[in-house]
This record gives C-alpha cells, sequence and structure tokens, in this order.
C-alpha cells in the first residue's frame, strides 16, 4: 500500500468502488477469486510437500484428512472460487463493455456474486472450535465423482452434508449469473445489424456451456442431498455418469474463454483480420454440441455396455475437430505477420502452444485403449494440469494483463516483474507438468500418499514440486504487480479506446483498427416481449429436454437396457436444439 | 465457401480420418478392457484345471478374496483372504469383483505380462482374466481409486507360488531384476513390489510412525531358505498420533492405541491354505519373536486381518460434522522360501 494512501482509499482502488455498479461487481469478482486462488495454491502446496517430503524422507507431514482435504479443496478453490469466478467476470465484462450496453438485473448479479463465495465457505466443511480446535472435519471427497462416498448408509467415511450444499449455492450461481448474461446477449442481439465479433460468440457459447453442463452435477447434487437423507436411493453410476456431463464439461468451459481470447488477441497483436471468420463461429458451433454429451469417457474402465463407450470414444474425437480448425485458423492468421513480444504476446503464445501440447495427451486418454494403461495414474493428472497451466491461465493472464489497465484506468506498476511472471510461470509450469507426466508413465496412481520411494519416482515429485514453487512464487509476484497497480500505477488515458486500441497502448504493441459495435440500450418491456423469437423459444425446449433426460439416467440401473441410449439422445438433441437455435438468435451464426 | 474454407474443411477431413484409423485400429481391444463381460472370452480354450475362479470384494479399506479351483482359499477356515491373492504360474485368474461400499479400483500394474485397471462400482459387477505373471513371486495389485483417508493402505498381494516345490534362487534373482527396471523404466514391470531381504534366517521388522514396516504396504518380502530355523522379531512402535491406523478412538472420544489383535506369522500353502504358525496379542515398544521352523512354500507375517479404525476426537464425529472410519491394515508382508 502506498504511504500517502489510506485504508479507505485501498479499498477504494482495489475494488474500484468509485466506479459504475458492473465494473464495482466484477472487480469484487476479481478479487475473491484471486482470494480463493491463493488459497487453492496453498492447498496444492501442501499436497506437493506431503508427496515430497514422504518421497524423500519417508516423513507424513499432514494427517490423511488433511492431505487429501487438500487436494478436494485445491480443485474447489482453483476450479470455481477461482476460475470460474474469474471467467464468470471477464463475460460479465466484456458483455457490458463489448455490446455497449446498458446493464439491468443488479440484483441478480449481486446474489449470484454472493452465493459462489458462500459456496466455497461450504465446501470447506465444518471446523469445530469446542471443545478442543479441530479442522479434520474438512470435505475429503476430491471433487466428488465417486458416488456413493461420504453419504452415510453408502460409505464408511461421511461428509458433512455442508459440502453437498455448498455445490447447490455454485449451481445457483451458475445459473442466475448464467442467465443474467445470455439476458444481456438477448438484448443486443435485438438490436444488432451485423454478426457478433467471434471472440463475444466464443463468451456467449461459453456460457451455454456452463449452463448445460451444470445440469448433469445439478442432478448429482440433488440426488446425493437426498440420498443423505435417506429420502430416495442412490445408484452409484447414473449418479456418476450425470456428475460427468458437467466433470468433462468443465473442463471446456474453462479452456474456452482462453479459445476466445485466443481469437481476439492473435488478430489484434498480428494486426491482421481472422483467417477464417466463418469457420471461427462453426468451431463454437461444434464446441457447444461435443462438449457436454461424453460423460462416459471418464468411466471406460466401468463395466458399461462396450457399445456406448465406442460411441463415446467418437464424440470425443469430434470435440477436437473444432480445436484443430481453431489451430490452423489462428496459425494462418498470424503467418507471416509481424509481431512485437511483448508480455501479452508471450502469454498468448504460451495458451496457443500449450493448448496443442496438453491437447495430444488429452487425446490419447481419450482412446479406450490407451485408457486401459493410464487410467487413475499421474498421468492423467498430468493432462489436466497441463490443460489449465500451459493454455486456460496464460490466456487468462492475457487477458488480465489488459484488462486490468481497462477497468482501472491505470497502466502496469511494473514491466519486469510481469516478464518476470511470465518467464518463472511458463518454466515452472513445464517442471510441474512433466514430473507428472513421469510419474504416470512409471505407473504411480493418483493421490497416493504413500508410494514406492524408488529413485524415479522420488526425482519425478520433486520435479513437480520445484516446478510448482517456482510457477507460485511467479503467480505471488504477478499479484504483488497487480496490488501495486491498483493502488500506485500510472494513470493512462484509455478511455474510449477500442479493446484492439487498449491492447496497443497496454502492451506498446501493435495497432488495430478494430471495429466498434454501438448498439441502442434502451429498451422497453414491450420490445423484449416481442423479441422473443422461435430461435430462443428452441432453446428453452432443449434446456428442458435435457432436465427430462436425467431421468432415464437415474433409472438405468446397470446400465446393460435401452434407457442409457434413451437417456444420451435426449440430451444430444436438448444440447443441439440449445446450441444452433440460441447462437443463430444471438446473430454469432 | 471460399478458398480459406476449403483448407479449413480439408483439414478437418485428414483429421477425421486419421481419428478413423485410430478407433478402427484399437477397436478389439475396447472389448477386452474396462471390467466388461467379454474381458473373460480369452479364458475360453484353457482348460478349467488352469483358471482360478477369483471373486474381489473390495470395502474401505480392503480387498477381500476368494478362490476356488486349482486353489481354494482358506484362512484358518475361512474361504477369505485379506489383501492375498494366491496363484502358480500359467494360471489364470477369472475375476469377478464387486464393491461393498464405495466405488473402488482394481489396478495389477505388472507391465511385464499385462495391465489391469478396472473400477469397481457399487450395485455393478466386475470382470476380468488376468494372466499369473510366469515369474515366481509376490506382485502388488492396489485400490487405484481415491474412496476415503486410509486409501492408500488398501494395497494386496498377488503372491505366485511354484507350482510345486520351494521358490527357485534364479527366479528370485530374475524377479529383483526385473523389479529394479521396473523402478527405473516407465511402463515397465510392477514398481509397486517392495524391497527384498535375504537369503536369511534372521530378520528384524520395525513399524513407523505409521505403523508400516520399513514405510512401504506390504512390508519387505523377507528370502529365506528350506528348513531353516527362522527367527522373526517384529517390534511395533507405540501409536501416537492419528496419522497411525493402529491409534484409534472409543465411542467417548478418547484415544488410544489398539489393542486385542493378532500379531503372527501364518504358512502359505501351494493348494491357498493359510495356516497359523505362532501368534501373539499384539505389544507396543518390545520385541514379538516368532520362531520357525521354513517348511511351506511362503509365510505371511504382521497382522493380516485389517483393523478397523475409528476417527472421533472428543466424540465428535457424526452425521453432520462427519465421519471417519474403516479396515486397514498396513504391518503385514511376505516371506518367500527358497528351495535347495
Amino acid at each position: 500500500m502506498g504511504i500517502d494512501m489510506g485504508f479507505k482509499e485501498f479499498v477504494t482502488a482495489l475494488f474500484q468502488l468509485d466506479k459504475d455498479w458492473t465494473t464495482r461487481i466484477v472487480m469484487g469478482m476479481l478479487v475473491m477469486g484471486v482470494i480463493w486462488g491463493l488459497l487453492g495454491v496453498i492447498d496444492s502446496l501442501m499436497v506437493r510437500l506431503q508427496e515430497t517430503i514422504w518421497g524423500v524422507s519417508g516423513v507424513l507431514v499432514f494427517t490423511p484428512q488433511e492431505y487429501f482435504a487438500s487436494i478436494t479443496l485445491h480443485a474447489e478453490r482453483d476450479l470455481f472460487g477461482f476460475a470460474q469466478q474469474v471467467i464468470y467476470a471477464i463475460f460479465i465484462f466484456f458483455t457490458i463493455k463489448l455490446l455497449n450496453l446498458q446493464p439491468r438485473a443488479k440484483w441478480l448479479l449481486n446474489v449470484s456474486f454472493i452465493l459462489i463465495n458462500i459456496s466455497m465457505m461450504f465446501m470447506e466443511g465444518p471446523v469445530v472450535l469446542v471443545p478442543n480446535f479441530n479442522d479434520n472435519y474438512f470435505s475429503a471427497t476430491i471433487w466428488y465423482y465417486i458416488s456413493p462416498i461420504g453419504l452415510p448408509n453408502y460409505s464408511n467415511y461421511v461428509v458433512s452434508p455442508l459440502f453437498f450444499i455448498g455445490w447447490l449455492l455454485l449451481d445457483a450461481f451458475t445459473y442466475m449469473a448464467g442467465i443474467w448474461i445470455v439476458y444481456h446477449y438477448y438484448i443486443a442481439s435485438r438490436q444488432l445489424k451485423e454478426k457478433l465479433p467471434v471472440p463475444l460468440v466464443f463468451f456467449l457459447m461459453d456460457t451455454l456451456l456452463f449452463m448445460i453442463g451444470y445440469s448433469g452435477v445439478t442432478a448429482a447434487n440433488v440426488w446425493d442431498l437426498l440420498s443423505f437423507y435417506n429420502v430416495i436411493p442412490m445408484n452409484p453410476i447414473a449418479n456418476q455418469i450425470a456428475f460427468w456431463i458437467f466433470g468433462h464439461a468443465v473442463v471446456y468451459m474453462a479452456w474456452l474463454p482462453a479459445i476466445g481470447a485466443l481469437y481476439l488477441l492473435i488478430p489484434t497483436l498480428a494486426n491482421r483480420p481472422l483467417f477464417s471468420d466463418r469457420m471461427g463461429r462453426i468451431s463454437a458451433l461444434l464446441y457447444l454440441i461435443f462438449s457436454n454429451n461424453v460423460p462416459i469417457h471418464h468411466l471406460y474402465m466401468v463395466n458399461l455396455p462396450v457399445t456406448i463407450k465406442v460411441l463415446q470414444e467418437v464424440l470425443t474425437y469430434a470435440v477436437v475437430i473444432p480445436s484443430m480448425m481453431t489451430f490452423l485458423n489462428l496459425w494462418a492468421t498470424v503467418k507471416g505477420a509481424q509481431v512485437k513480444f511483448n508480455v501479452i504476446t508471450a502469454f498468448t503464445v504460451t495458451a496457443f502452444t500449450g493448448a496443442i501440447a496438453a491437447g495430444v495427451t488429452g487425446i490419447s486418454n481419450a482412446t479406450i485403449a490407451f485408457d486401459a494403461i493410464v487410467h487413475n495414474t499421474d498421468w492423467v493428472v498430468s493432462h489436466f494440469h497441463a490443460m489449465i497451466l500451459l493454455s486456460i491461465v496464460p490466456a487468462a493472464m492475457a487477458v488480465l494483463y489488459f484488462m486490468i489497465p481497462m477497468m482501472t484506468g491505470r497502466q502496469w506498476f511494473s514491466s519486469k516483474m510481469a516478464w518476470f511472471h511470465w518467464l518463472g510461470y511458463v518454466i515452472g509450469s513445464v517442471l510441474f507438468v512433466v514430473g507428472y507426466e513421469l510419474q504416470g508413465l512409471e505407473g504411480l496412481i493418483r493421490r497416493a500418499e504413500i508410494y514406492p520411494r524408488i529413485p524415479s519416482l522420488v526425482d519425478a515429485e520433486v520435479l513437480s514440486t520445484v516446478g510448482a514453487l517456482i510457477a507460485q512464487v511467479a503467480t505471488l509476484v504477478w499479484f504483488l504487480n497487480l496490488v501495486l497497480t491498483l493502488v500506485k500505477g500510472r494513470t493512462a488515458r484509455l478511455e474510449g479506446l477500442s479493446v484492439g486500441q487498449l491492447i496497443n497502448t497496454v502492451a506498446s504493441s501493435l495497432g488495430w483498427e478494430g471495429e466498434s459495435i454501438n448498439i441502442s440500450t434502451l429498451f422497453s418491456k414491450i420490445m423484449i416481449k416481442k423479441a422473443i423469437s422461435s430461435m430462443w423459444a428452441l432453446g428453452i425446449l432443449g434446456s428442458i429436454i435435457i432436465v427430462v433426460s436425467m431421468f432415464p439416467l437415474a433409472m438405468s440401473g446397470n446400465t446393460y437396457n435401452d434407457l442409457p441410449w434413451i437417456w444420451i439422445t435426449l440430451l444430444t438433441l436438448g444440447i443441439v436444439l440449445i446450441a444452433y437455435p440460441i447462437l443463430r438468435g444471438a446473430k454469432s451464426l | 465457401m471460399d478458398k480459406k474454407e476449403k483448407y479449413e474443411i480439408a483439414w478437418a477431413l485428414f483429421v477425421i480420418v486419421l481419428f478413423a484409423v485410430v478407433i478402427v485400429g484399437t477397436l478389439p481391444q475396447d472389448f477386452v478392457v474396462g471390467g466388461v463381460p467379454n474381458s473373460l472370452s480369452i479364458l475360453r480354450n484353457d482348460p478349467p484345471s488352469d483358471v482360478i475362479q477369483t471373486t474381489v470384494i473390495s470395502e474401505q479399506y480392503v480387498f477381500l478374496v476368494k478362490e476356488a479351483g486349482p486353489v481354494n482359499s482358506n484362512e484358518m477356515g475361512s474361504p477369505y483372504l485379506y489383501n492375498l491373492i494366491i496363484a502358480h504360474p500359467g494360471e489364470w485368474l477369472n475375476m469377478t469383483m464387486r464393491s461393498a461400499d464405495v466405488t473402488a479400483n482394481f489396478y495389477f500394474p505388472d507391465y511385464a505380462d499385462t495391465v489391469v485397471d478396472d473400477q469397481i462400482v457399487p450395485g455393478l459387477v466386475t470382470y476380468d482374466a488376468l494372466r499369473v505373471p510366469n515369474l515366481t513371486g509376490p506382485f502388488v495389485f492396489l485400490n487405484g481409486e481415491y474412496n476415503g483417508p486410509w486409501f492408500s493402505y488398501q494395497v494386496g498381494e498377488l503372491l505366485v507360488l511354484p507350482s510345486s516345490g520351494y521358490f527357485d534362487s534364479q527366479d528370485l534373482s530374475l524377479l529383483q531384476a526385473q523389479n529394479l527396471r521396473a523402478q527405473s523404466s516407465g511402463l515397465v514391470g510392477d514398481p509397486y513390489n517392495t524391497q527384498m531381504i535375504g537369503p536369511s534366517s534372521q530378520f528384524t521388522v520395525v513399524t513407523d510412525k505409521y505403523g508400516l514396516f520399513n514405510g512401504s504396504v506390504p512390508g519387505p518380502t523377507l528370502i529365506t531358505r528350506l528348513g531353516d530355523q527362522v527367527t522373526l522379531n517384529m517390534i511395533f512402535t507405540t501409536p501416537a498420533s492419528d496419522h497411525n491406523y493402529l491409534y484409534n478412538y472409543s465411542a467417548a472420544g478418547v484415544p488410544s492405541p489398539v489393542q486385542g489383535i493378532e500379531v503372527g506369522v501364518y504358512a502359505v500353502w501351494w493348494n491357498g491354505t493359510v495356516s497359523l504358525v505362532a501368534q501373539q496379542p499384539i505389544s507396543y515398544g518390545k520385541p514379538m519373536i516368532f520362531t520357525f521352523n521354513a517348511t511351506a512354500p511362503a509365510y505371511v507375517y504382521g497382522i493380516i486381518s485389517p483393523v478397523y479404525n475409528v476417527y472421533n476426537p472428543d466424540g465428535m464425529s457424526n452425521n453432520l460434522i462427519g465421519q471417519d472410519k474403516g479396515y486397514v491394515m498396513g504391518a503385514w508382508g511376505t516371506i518367500l522360501v527358497e528351495g535347495s
């Protein structure tokens, strides 16, 4: 904090309390997201310490409850408290700013913001204060796709019901904030004379993806809570399939904002139009159709009908197609361009190349025959951490490096700190991922608290931990730079600039002849009512079909019957009815 | 459609063709992995005398194993073995797996012969055929799916006994060499196999503060010779923290070291019988000495039945705050007897 700045001014600067209400909520979400993110990083550090110190010296620093709770809370806090909250904040900000809308329904967004942050506290589980302080009742269910763990009468290990209630609050946030975003796209779509820019198409599509994907976990949450209190019996495999509708889609929920950011940043930094605008839009549509109906590829090693597993393998490969189209589109856009190397460019390039490197390991996992060897090993952990650390986070950082000045009107405090952040983050993340891949190829199962203390495994564990520490120190430097920027950053005149011009100013990089979309923002209720078109109605019908699809799944018993086929057909039909009509209705296709 | 879109479509078609090659190429394998009934099709041509009907029941945090056929499991009158499968080279395990409580996994990482990696979901039956390694010795299998705080202790051994007679020194050397390779190269052998000590007739094993011998589950594999008078000295360090599954809470929430459980040495015979050699009630902090004449092909030592662990500090565990209990085995291992 600046010496010349009082506490009140600091809080005002941190939460941007002197700005409009959308910016205030967005900043609140970003600050809370970063706080949960740092807590989640501390959890991950506990995991790394436990595993590494065991390997090096045969000592377990934490109790089993503490260790496994650290894994659970690392997932919950970093994936939802941090990533989902920050993603929603970015969507909300750009929806309003790029569409130049007058935001509505303030209460809906405020309540959503409160819900997601309360949900993180509930998921942590109870902390007992009397007669003796005890924090070993933390939730230790990972992020709970292994039904019926944690349920009384089914499991010896019983988690507090607060955990499931926390999940329901997170579900509520997703739908309330999601509806808020889609509602504003809907308003905008009535006045747009031209198609939405591709990055905004991705932001809308991803919001829809969140809401479709959360249908599965919401069903699982409700079922868990009802079974917890013995209201209805649990069918673990149906519950697991329902969870994985979400559990796989969340990978794309988190990654597609990065793709949207790349569609924004790469043409901007290369100072060129996108190679194929149409194919960018078609990629968005394909992502939405194929991301939510592949839950069973996480359950290949379960006794389910082979035909439905093969169908899931085909559908999983199908979601790679829009990725390959995107890679070609972005590569062809930048090919031959003169690009200045700055921190935003560096993070953008990292996100692009990282997606390819991490995606390759995902394709192998998606192959049933390969999964039969690596299932449950640290290879899988390496894959999804590679996606997160080498693609999703770098893209988010590229966006935040221009979004923070855009929101605050301040330039970054230190470019040297920014460069240190990028370099340390990339080196650390690569070491971390390679260490985990080596562990997986050695056959080490994930979450192994006690594992063979053989040199190759210990070396791999140490490599991952050293990488994690380097990346975490680099991220702390970013956080320090962020705080210093908020309170001491140079004031920049960024008002009225297009996003491209702003990136140019912030990055001192290339100019951008971007189009600004100016639309009327005042609508009467009558206009809105009239605006409900058949396209949007089809989307609502699709949502209903997805809800209905959960019933044949829940009643499918051991799955060797027709009900899983009815479920996957209804689910896919519902997704298609949401995907094409709503993107079309929102002038995205 | 402009030229750029044609490039995109051609590229996408190229990718689709590649994927089609992978899907078709790996399709036959899809029908024999993942615990589906067809996994057992490989057993069709094997004579029943080579196939052990193996039932595995997983519960937090042990595997109960029942064998019938060439091996008939019998542990001092009970048909169930804990965390132990007995077999001979060249045989097959016809495995039927269920869960008594939550989701688990049967993971057999012996890359030299095969890998078995199946989810065991409550309400479903999981099937698989496991080819017993041609090499005699212990091979570790484990629960690959997290199922609660004592997950890391759910580890068992497939103990491959010679079809008759005792362990061959050359085979033991081969096993040791394979273990070393597995511990330094990816996707080779069984990296989980524990340290081998011997041949000797005097052994001392001491539990660490987690209730484990030599910091591994199971403990070290001890090698002795046929006819040797073996002295096995087991020392159980007094458990003093929640790290240790032998540190248990009463209903009132008072912790104390577990009492009343048996520690011993048990002979493992070719036909799957496990018989008592010697056992004593557990005592902490002082040597528990067992002496026996090595006549069986193998032995198991330590605590070979699970300990029921309850975490209940101050009697606060309940369905609102949370509960943590389960069956745990940690201090056990095998002894192999080398023939003359």
